[in-house]
């Protein structure tokens, strides 16, 4: 598996770090996957729906700071 | 990373038909820049999460996308209202609390501050993520607005209400 991308998506606010984690997405082959760290607070319900509706597996980090770090991939 | 990851929180293996209500249209009513401000946070939103967005201006919401002036041949009402309103996504005033404009500087200043996107951020991202736009022709009409005078590099139809209720097609409709 190559090395995750990670997208820097910290200090910004709603809806730009879905919408830029959706760009960055659609830039992605499938299978590889991405990295991403947010402290938008709405990010992390906002992350989970996004992820469910475009069918993308998500994983996230154990909570720990005001950071938001997970790992979604394209199958 | 080194935090340790949960198990996966989305269903795999991906749904494979589309969720239900893919499809908003936004009716935008509104020229103010609040209300601009929710209504394309909401349609962006939307849009990067697979939604099929519409946005259709009609009356103060078409004020939004007049940016420009042009020379054709006005009558004094419309000439008129092109100077009162105020254009383009930098002009709009705030719903309340705009107190001429000190009002909507401070929300913007506190807006850049804390990383939320300006109203014309919102307005450049909503072109690029295939956001259809629709104008009511009948407001160009009334407020006497060339199509030359409208945000330049901008794809949109010029229609009526039959076009916006097609385009919506059964699906949820924002008016705002």
């Amino acid at each position: 598996m190559d090395t995750p991308q990670t997208l820097d998506l910290r200090g910004i606010r709603c809806p730009l770090p879905i919408v830029r984690l959706n760009n960055q997405m659609k830039l992605t082959p499938p299978g590889q996957p991405l990295e991403f760290i947010a402290d938008d607070p709405a990010f992390l319900l906002d992350v989970q729906a996004w992820a469910r509706r475009l069918g993308y597996p998500l994983t996230l980090a154990s909570p720990g700071g005001p950071d938001i770090r997970g790992t979604v991939c394209r199958p | 990373m080194t935090a340790p990851l949960h198990q996966p929180l989305c269903p795999f293996p991906a749904p494979t038909a589309a969720p239900a209500g893919s499809r908003l249209t936004f009716i935008v009513f509104s020229g103010e820049m609040d209300r601009l401000q929710a209504a394309f946070t909401l349609a962006t939103g939307a849009a990067a999460c697979g939604i099929d967005v519409t946005m259709f201006f009609t009356f103060w919401g078409v004020t939004l996308l007049k940016t420009g002036t042009s020379n054709a041949k006005k009558s004094l009402v419309e000439r008129l209202l092109g100077r009162l309103l105020p254009p383009g996504p930098d002009g709009a005033p705030l719903s309340r609390l705009h107190m001429g404009g000190l009002g909507r500087a401070l929300m913007t200043r506190q807006m850049r501050s804390k990383g939320i996107p300006a109203l014309s951020e919102l307005v450049a991202i909503a072109r690029e993520s295939g956001i259809h736009f629709g104008i009511c022709e009948s407001t160009m009409q009334m407020m006497g607005i060339d199509r030359s005078e409208l945000m330049a590099d901008i794809d949109f139809d010029l229609c009526g209400v039959a076009h916006v209720w097609d385009q919506s097609n059964g699906g949820q409709v924002v008016f705002i």
